[in-house]
């Protein structure tokens, strides 16, 4: 041990700076959550005039059945990946760099499955009764139909929240503890509460590092499977352009990739809110930045198999599909999304420069999230719009109510995760302790 | 009456096998003139949807007439296609609902529980043939034609899937009158609404099981051909190729 | 058990320690009094790599993981096959058992079962060691080590080991006295 200020000393420090968001609030912050407030509550008017008078204040009509809602669903999850991808495939590999960036992106992902949930409400034509979908007993005997994709869209949801909820709340026991002892008023009893007797013995701390070394392996393999099942939604339909094998792992590729997006604009967001730059460094946004070039390259190329199979092969249902999208109805959405997703992250992450740029990766980070959602809504869109049937062919753009109802819960999950950040520490804070630590040995 | 007496034997010893219901649509008889779409409209209860939802695309209709251009000016000719729901064997609709409000019958036919359907509708973008219609909002029927509604048809409420159902209605009663006389249901004794009121006769209805019915015969014919056949649907519909040209 | 509160009466005594002073000797002083290292426990603000304590620690979470997950399996099965055979209904041509499905849903189960099991029996093991009459010092998470040891009822003991952990280097030692709540 040497005289530098080892990790030990630094630990006063550490404290201090990662649980200050939970003790000062500043007018900003009130204001921020007043005007999301607001936000929420016009989406759930919109949301409520739309079960009062009927689905059809969507544009939907037939034969486009599917529409913002369920590209909305899709995008969400998507985001959803954030969380896990970072968190269990980097605790998974070692990767140290993970450290400040796990917390806040298992936040997103709880926040985001969350409003993912709401999707599925908004959609359903009678959503009063949804427990329709729930397999309970009951005196008719029916149970759900579980041979349809939708119910195993339903069990994976279940699934991967209950776990990402398990996944966010075991690392978190030991800063509950910490909180507990240093936070005064009711919310020392909900820490108290949540910290389950914590006390860092060694026989606890054993017991921690076993769990999480059990389930990150398990909470990898369920968050594959579950965007490989939402596109499996797609895939087992007959619909042309979406009865495709590329879709499951196409589906997980792109969640990642607009999951890395939001942790990005998340990590920028919240190290200048928070004045954080001592944890989250430039390195993070680079590493980000490496991770964001290779899903863009990995999803690029598996867009182009699946549209250049499409091409040659030029079977004409699927063609009608493929010229609404390259010069058709659908032309400039697709470009848009083209150059959002693949050709700008491409052209500026490729530069090392530029990943050590945190505003930059910030406005990528936007920009492949603006370009996810419009590639959500192209995959459900035209290929409903151009059934084989051409006397049917329609086109969709989404109506007032569905924008107040989408622009409503992207304030919804804003404000979660804003009430979130006062009640959970935005970086592990024991995890932060034993990186340093290891730096230091090593 | 029977061409096939082996045929006939056969189906009589069979006689308590379920009915198969099947309709056979000449599309060389077909002239365009919607009175099935407006008979269906009548007896199925549908809602009325008016100029304003049309041109959304929210009119509903169980049976519609898909027009068709071919060639060019002067020299174009209008084909007639109608499309109701298929009632395939194998229908793409039937496993993808969550809740069961979509399944098979043991009589083939394609039926939708409308109780049980809670609108997500995944069973209309499965529908290669986009016979699956929505009701996107209450329906509701101007004075006096709320007075007509047919009371053996149930009215369907907002945010609930529905299609044609090959008239079960008349179905059932046909069955039930076939059933107190002891007897099966004779061919042609049961019409759906479309079949009923259309002038050319184009379309025919009957039971596929019956090797003596008039679908049985029309199905084999040269003629006979499915929508989309290659999708393997198995519908209940044959079409009849047109004989000109 | 005898009604005696004297006797019933159980001390802990916890001595904080620097991380950079706190060495492997003290705790052979401990044991030479007698202590086994079950009575023992180090407290810290973060996994220690390096068991300094000569206790197994037998946690047996990937067996009941597997458990679950077999659980879940069956809960799998039931839901896609066994409700399909209570209320058999054609669709589409489809079998009513359908094994893909029943492969996907039991997937999902399984992973389910496992984690949550998982995580009760974590839950439920932290949450237990504490009654053991450890307890919590907030100074450990500002960067010291703690060193917990359970004397049982003999005051003198705690005493002595109180010394002894002052000796080699603690900056504060405190004996807690439990009362029994017989």
């Amino acid at each position: 041990m040497t005289d530098r200020p080892t990790v030990w000393e630094e630990m006063p420090k550490i404290n201090r700076d990662l649980l200050s968001p939970l003790q000062t609030t500043t007018w900003t912050y009130y204001l921020w959550v007043g005007v999301l407030s607001c936000f929420v509550a016009a989406g759930a008017g919109a949301w409520t005039y739309q079960i009062q008078t009927g689905i059809g204040q969507t544009d939907l009509h037939h034969p486009i059945f599917w529409g913002s809602y369920i590209a909305s669903f899709v995008f969400w999850i998507g985001v959803s990946h954030s969380g896990t991808f970072i968190s269990g495939v980097l605790r998974l590999t070692n990767a140290e760099w993970r450290r400040p960036v796990t917390r806040m992106a298992e936040l997103m992902t709880v926040v985001a499955l969350l409003v993912t949930t709401l999707f599925v409400f908004y959609h359903l034509g009678r959503v009063w009764r949804f427990y329709y979908l729930i397999p309970y007993p009951n005196q008719r005997e029916l149970w759900p139909n579980f041979r349809s994709p939708l119910m195993w869209d339903a069990t994976a949801i279940f699934t991967y929240a209950t776990a990402s909820t398990i996944y966010i709340y075991l690392p978190l026991i030991p800063d509950f503890a910490l909180a507990r002892d240093r936070i005064q008023g009711w919310r020392k009893t909900v820490y108290g509460w949540l910290a389950i007797g914590w006390h860092g013995s060694q026989a606890q701390w054993r017991t921690l590092e076993m769990a999480i070394r059990i389930i990150t392996p398990l909470i990898v393999m369920v968050m594959i499977s579950v965007h490989s099942i939402v596109g499996f939604d797609f895939s087992m339909a007959l619909v042309p352009a979406w009865h495709s094998t590329i879709f499951a792992p196409y589906f997980v590729v792109g969640a990642v990739h607009s999951g890395l997006g939001m942790v990005v604009i998340g990590l920028y967001t919240l190290r200048r809110v928070y004045r954080l730059h001592e944890y989250v460094r430039t390195e993070h946004f680079e590493k980000l930045g490496k991770l964001l070039l290779v899903t863009t390259l990995l999803l690029a190329y598996m867009y182009f198999a699946e549209q250049l199979t499409v091409w040659y092969g030029q079977v004409p249902d699927h063609m009608a599909v493929q010229n609404s999208l390259l010069y058709g109805a659908y032309a400039v959405p697709f470009w848009f999304m083209v150059s959002c997703i693949y050709i700008i992250p491409l052209v500026t992450l490729v530069w090392p420069r530029f990943r050590q740029w945190p505003v930059g990766l910030m406005m990528i980070g936007l920009i492949i999230n603006l370009g996810m959602y419009i590639e959500r809504m192209l995959i459900i869109v035209p290929p409903l719009a151009r059934p084989r049937l051409s006397f049917q062919w329609d086109e969709y753009f989404p109506s007032l109510i569905e924008f107040a109802i989408l622009v409503g819960t992207l304030a919804l999950a804003l404000l979660l995760y804003s009430l979130a950040v006062k009640f959970v520490p935005v970086i592990s804070i024991w995890e932060e302790k034993l990186g340093k630590k290891h730096a230091q040995e090593h | 009456m029977s061409q096939d007496p082996q045929a006939t034997e056969e189906y009589s010893k069979t006689a308590a096998s379920p009915y198969k219901w099947e309709m056979v649509v000449d599309l060389d008889r077909c002239s365009g003139c919607e009175a099935c779409v407006v008979a269906c409209h009548a007896e199925n209860n549908i809602r009325i949807s008016g100029e304003e939802e049309a041109a959304e695309g929210r009119a509903i209709n169980w049976i519609r007439i898909e027009r068709y251009w071919e060639g060019d000016y002067p020299n174009v000719k209008a084909k007639f296609l109608p499309v109701m729901c298929q009632h395939c064997d194998d229908a793409p609709c039937e496993p993808v609902c969550p809740v069961y409000a979509s399944y098979h019958t043991p009589e083939g036919l394609n039926a939708q529980v409308y109780n049980r359907c809670i609108g997500v509708r995944y069973c209309g973008n499965n529908c290669p043939y986009v016979a699956r219609q929505f009701n996107w909002f209450d329906p509701h029927w101007d004075e006096p034609l709320a007075e007509q509604l047919n009371p053996d048809v149930s009215v369907r409420s907002g945010g609930v899937m529905e299609k044609c159902t090959f008239c079960v209605q008349r179905i059932r009663s046909g069955k039930e009158a076939a059933h107190k006389e002891g007897r099966r249901v004779r061919d042609g004794e049961i019409t759906p609404a479309c079949v009923q009121s259309c002038p050319t006769s184009a379309l025919i209805f009957g039971d596929r099981n019956d090797p003596d019915s008039r679908v049985s015969h029309l199905k084999k014919s040269r003629r006979g051909f499915h929508l989309m056949e290659s999708l393997g649907t198995h519908p209940a519909v044959t079409y009849l190729r047109r004989l000109s040209e | 058990m005898p009604k005696n509160t004297e006797t019933t009466d159980r001390h802990v005594v916890l001595g904080l320690f620097n991380p950079a002073t706190f060495l492997p000797p003290v705790l052979e002083h401990i044991r030479s009094q007698g202590i086994p290292d079950l009575l023992m426990e180090i407290l810290s603000p973060l996994p220690l790599e390096t068991s300094l304590l000569n206790k197994p620690v037998r946690i047996p979470l990937h067996r009941l993981t597997i458990i679950g997950g077999i659980v879940g399996i069956g809960v799998g099965i039931f839901f896609a096959a066994g409700t399909a055979l209570l209320f058999p209904l054609v669709t589409g041509g489809k079998p009513i058992v359908s094994i893909p499905v029943v492969g996907i849903i039991s997937y999902e189960t399984m992973m389910l079962m496992a984690i949550v099991v998982t995580f009760l029996a974590t839950a439920i093991k932290i949450a237990f060691v504490q009654q053991s009459g450890l307890r919590n010092d907030p100074r450990i998470d500002e960067g010291s080590v703690g060193l917990s040891i359970q004397v049982g009822n003999d005051t003198a003991k705690a005493h002595t080991i109180s010394q002894l952990l002052q000796e080699a280097g603690a900056f504060e030692v405190e004996i807690r006295t439990i009362a029994s709540d017989s």
